[in-house]
């Protein structure tokens, strides 16, 4: 498939809302200058960790689809040229993102470093990890399967460089966790009280794979975690939700390794009215905004942005047989200046045409179908709240308005200021016109 | 890799079914993985719309296969990987039955939790996924996993004939109005002429007759709707509105409120009906009249449904059934269960619809009002019938027909027969289903029924559509259409559909030519115009 595509069947394959660009792909485009956010993300992130003494633990946030994971590969790659040894983790594959626990979390990194110095050569200390497993297994696993263990690490140990137990036994690990109920609480149960050995354990691995890794000439570790923002969000009662109970009750055993980490945390939460325990825990953080399409207040066009969204078209498909400018407009202002919604809204387009170029009316129609998706999901008592958050175009920090940013019904945008409005989509609802329109009376 | 379309039209390999040519664009385009959702409520059309999909992609070339699932299935993924012999890249698949997993009434149910999960791993298909399921699954689904919604490439819904199900449910719905259902044309006539002439007589005595011309004006009013003579009806209610103000009224106020309501309801305009009944339902509880505020919320509750806000709806039915069991009211308690029950069915959540109609029925022997169970009788019909029991769906239709004879309602029984043509169509069998058809429509011609008409008509145009006979259907759907159009019922959608899908059969000079025949014409043109303004996504 060439690109920019011009024919339908590639213009359509090109444009697939489920794909993160990987760090050096052709189709990848900078929307720093559309996100009005001075020096980007990314930069500002990267600089943090080239300057700084002490490792970082720093906080990257961002509406899913926003391209957070597109950016996170990037700065993977420039860390990478920096001199750093990067591990980046897909906290999806690894964890239960509706049901996380800090320790699960710090397995993960666990799993994924030692995985990571495997593939790069990098040895640390055997002795270490062989103590690491035994304790591990001693923890969480019967005793036959500890005896099990026990010898196999004995017999491991007189063929060194065999099967990498300790990689098998952090895989059954997270099986664990990530599927069986029983056995995850099983398995929570037994670590729960051994959660400081756990802590102190772990750093003494990550500490050693620093200095493996000094040793190979790379400057330090740095780990990337990915799709952590993931995490469910659920109401557990009295006022607290399952993310802050996992970044901000527990948000400091997410701290117990030093080395230097970027974690992906849900936007909603930077909107938790316990936001300032957020900030006590983690003071660095970093926010990737929508990129703006229209300006504040007037919600006039903003060619800057509109540009760029129009150049992550044009990188895929040729615009010029593959767009009536009109319909291209459409397209980027049902889009809210959501980089992933823009190509779900180009898809949805191309099953109103039987060739390009897309027109008008199936653009119409696309945002149309994305207004409705709305309709599925938005809460009934949400209404009357968007309408306040359109008005003032900022969000309370209360739990209504967590979900809403949460499931993208409001996006933030940037630029000097933080602000937020309603996605444009949600704005052609007729419930939107509704709760704008008058105060609804209330009910019982 | 890049071959183009082939020049023709999906449209004309998907004739039945026009509103699916955009996800068979899809499943054309797609070389690897993309994920589409069909929302489609009842099972049986389910299949059929996936068989027709299959048909049309075989005949494109492109291979597909059906994963039927007959019991709940936690890990989707898994079951999909496992299929045998593995799903060849490019090959579609489609997925029914999903629904099993997802039950309406539990949260974060283990198949979504692990399907939001398991989104990075559903990239290792190499083929386009559609899952087919209801409405309120769906809803469910994008609320509760976010994030394998996200990677949706297209969200496609099969609900014309759901919304024809929909109508002929909610005609179970009973209401104050139904009081002259039952009368002839020229009897709600006479009834008409005899308050007309009391009215006048009141008129002459002034303001001292004004507390029972409120009354009047309001049974007037009643009847005009019953006769579908909105501006008139409208006219006696806002008269009543005047006089109640008056004599400081405020009882006299609501019942205008709900008249307004019920006319703004029956037209379409279901925003200005609920903003009539938040009238009623603030006067009601001035008053302390609970059982009025539980009315209204009834009325609420079925106008948010119209509206398709379904969550507003729910919590409205729920409120008033609250408010019924604290007063101690089985009937109406039976009433709010129907309710929750036809709102779950619009949803497609069959088996939670079933429940409840089940425990309404089981109130049969306290509510004493035979008609209300019959009612119930008609919704269990209705659930039977979209889930493919026949021989359920007959039993409770005759039930609901056996006491609406023995009572001599006559409105009820053409809605029993419509519920039982409605069983026979959705097994397939066309001329049972239309001799049953045509006896409703018999028996709302005799009663002048005109919106119960147009139902009958309608449905008769479907039938013979479907049959494959689009020239005869032409007639049914003008017809319906045109009674429809005169008292501004909001269902023209539907018969505009049926037009529009028998003109692309017929083909446009046939169409032209038997509109010409029906309509004469200038007719024509006004059709034509109607059906190109009808927003079809598959046009």
């Amino acid at each position: 498939m060439g690109l920019p595509a011009t024919t339908l069947r590639d213009a359509f394959n090109a444009c697939d809302p489920t794909q993160a660009l990987p760090a050096d792909d052709d189709r990848y485009v900078d929307l720093t200058a559309g996100r009005g956010d001075e020096g980007g993300a990314v930069a500002r992130c990267r600089k943090r960790i080239l300057r700084s003494d002490q490792p970082l633990i720093q906080l990257f946030a961002g509406h899913r689809g926003c391209g957070k994971s597109t950016e996170l590969r990037r700065l993977q790659r420039e860390l990478e040229s920096d001199g750093y040894f990067v591990v980046y983790v897909e906290a999806e594959s690894d964890l239960d993102l509706e049901d996380t626990e800090p320790p699960d979390v710090l397995i993960a990194l666990i799993r994924n470093l030692d995985t990571a110095l495997r593939a790069a050569g990098v040895a640390v200390e055997p002795k270490l990890l062989d103590d690491f497993m035994l304790w591990f297994a001693e923890v969480v696993l019967e005793k036959t399967d500890r005896r099990e263990i026990a010898a196999e690490v004995r017999s491991e140990a007189e063929i060194r460089g065999g099967i990498p137990l300790f990689a098998q036994l952090m895989a059954r690990f997270s099986g664990w966790i990530t599927t069986g109920t029983e056995s995850k609480k099983l398995v929570r149960r037994r670590l729960d009280p051994q959660i400081s050995q756990l802590l102190d354990r772990g750093q003494l691995f990550v500490s050693a794979a620093r200095s493996a890794i000094r040793k190979t000439g790379k400057k330090d570790l740095v780990l990337i975690v990915d799709s952590l923002d993931r995490v469910a969000l659920k109401d557990l009662g009295n006022g607290r939700t399952s993310q802050e109970v996992l970044f901000i009750e527990r948000g400091e055993l997410l701290k117990g390794f030093h080395c230097h980490q970027v974690v992906t945390v849900p936007i909603s939460l930077l909107f938790s009215p316990k936001v300032a325990n957020l900030n006590a825990i983690f003071p660095d953080r970093h926010l990737l905004p929508m990129v703006k399409i229209a300006l504040r207040r007037t919600r006039e066009p903003w060619s800057v942005g509109r540009d760029l969204l129009v150049e992550v078209l044009g990188r895929r498909v040729v615009l010029e047989s593959g767009f009536e400018q009109k319909a291209l407009e459409e397209l980027i202002d049902a889009s809210g200046g959501h980089p992933r919604h823009l190509l779900t809204l180009v898809r949805y387009a191309f099953d109103f045409v039987d060739e390009l170029p897309i027109t008008l009316e199936a653009a119409r129609k696309a945002a149309r179908r994305l207004t409705n998706d709305y309709g599925r999901s938005i809460p009934q008592h949400h209404w009357k709240l968007l309408a306040q958050v359109y008005e003032r175009q900022a969000v309370l920090n209360d739990a209504d308005h967590q979900l809403m940013l949460f499931n993208l019904s409001v996006l933030e945008y940037q630029n000097e200021e933080r602000w937020c409005d309603v996605h444009p989509v949600v704005v052609r609802l007729p419930e939107f016109r509704e709760a704008r329109k008058k105060p609804r009376k209330r009910r019982q | 890799m890049s071959q183009p379309l082939p020049a023709e039209s999906p449209k004309q390999e998907l004739e039945g079914t026009p509103e699916l040519v955009p996800l068979l664009r899809l499943l054309l385009l797609a070389e690897g993985f993309a994920l589409a959702f069909l929302e489609c409520n009842v099972p049986i059309e389910a299949e059929r719309n996936v068989a027709e999909l299959r048909q049309t992609l075989e005949v494109r070339g492109r291979r597909s296969r059906l994963l039927r699932l007959n019991e709940p299935e936690e890990d989707l993924f898994g079951r999909i990987r496992s299929q045998s012999p593995p799903m060849a890249t490019g090959e579609a698949l489609f997925v029914l039955g999903f629904e099993q997993s997802i039950p309406s009434q539990v949260e974060y149910p283990p198949a979504l939790t692990r399907l939001n999960r398991a989104r990075e791993r559903f990239r290792e298909l190499l083929f386009p996924l559609v899952l087919v399921l209801p409405r309120y699954a769906l809803d469910q689904l994008s609320r509760e996993a976010p994030d394998f919604w996200a990677w949706r490439s297209g969200v496609f819904e099969a609900r014309i004939k759901q919304a024809r199900l929909a109508r002929l449910l909610t005609d179970v719905a009973r209401s104050d109005f139904s009081v002259y259902d039952s009368l002839s044309e020229p009897r709600k006539g006479d009834h008409l002429e005899a308050l007309q002439g009391l009215l006048a007589e009141l008129e002459t005595q002034g303001k001292k007759s004004e507390r029972e011309r409120v009354a009047l004006h309001r049974r007037i009013a009643v009847i005009l709707t019953s006769m579908l003579r909105w501006p008139e009806a409208r006219g006696h209610a806002e008269k009543v509105l005047k006089l109640a103000k008056n004599i400081g009224d405020e009882k006299g106020a609501a019942t205008a409120y709900h008249l307004l309501g019920w006319i703004a309801q029956s037209t379409g305009s279901y925003e200005e009906a609920s903003d009539w009944y938040q009238k009623v339902l603030q006067i009601a509880e001035r008053h302390g009249d609970q059982a009025g505020v539980a009315f209204t919320f009834g009325l609420l509750g079925t106008v948010a449904q119209f509206r398709e806000a379904f969550e507003e709806a729910r919590e409205s039915f729920l409120k008033a059934l609250q408010i019924f069991e604290e007063l101690g009211r089985p009937a109406e308690v039976a009433q709010s269960y129907s309710q929750l029950g036809m709102l779950a069915m619009t949803l497609g959540a069959h088996m939670e619809a079933r429940e409840w109609f089940l425990k309404a029925i089981q109130l049969e022997d306290k509510l004493g009002d035979r008609t209300v169970i019959a009612s119930i009788c008609l919704g269990l019909g209705a659930v039977a019938t979209v889930q493919g029991i026949y021989e359920e769906a007959v039993k409770w239709g005759r039930k609901a027909l056996t006491i609406f004879e023995e009572l001599g309602n006559r409105t009820g029984m053409a809605q029993a027969f419509s519920q039982l043509g409605a069983a026979e169509e959705l097994r397939g069998s066309f001329d049972e289903a239309l001799e049953w058809h045509g006896k409703a429509l018999r028996i709302s011609e005799a009663l002048g029924d005109r919106a119960a008409i147009a139902s009958s008509a309608s449905q008769i145009g479907v039938l013979l559509t479907e049959r494959g006979s689009p020239g005869e259907a032409v007639l049914w759907n003008l017809r319906s259409l045109a009674v429809r159009l005169e008292h501004e019922l909001p269902e023209i959608g539907i018969d505009l559909h049926w037009l529009s899908h028998q003109r692309e059969t017929l083909g446009e000079k046939r169409f032209r030519e038997l509109l010409a025949e029906h309509v004469g014409e200038d007719g024509v043109k006004q059709v034509i115009d109607l059906i190109d303004k009808f927003p079809n996504d598959s046009k």
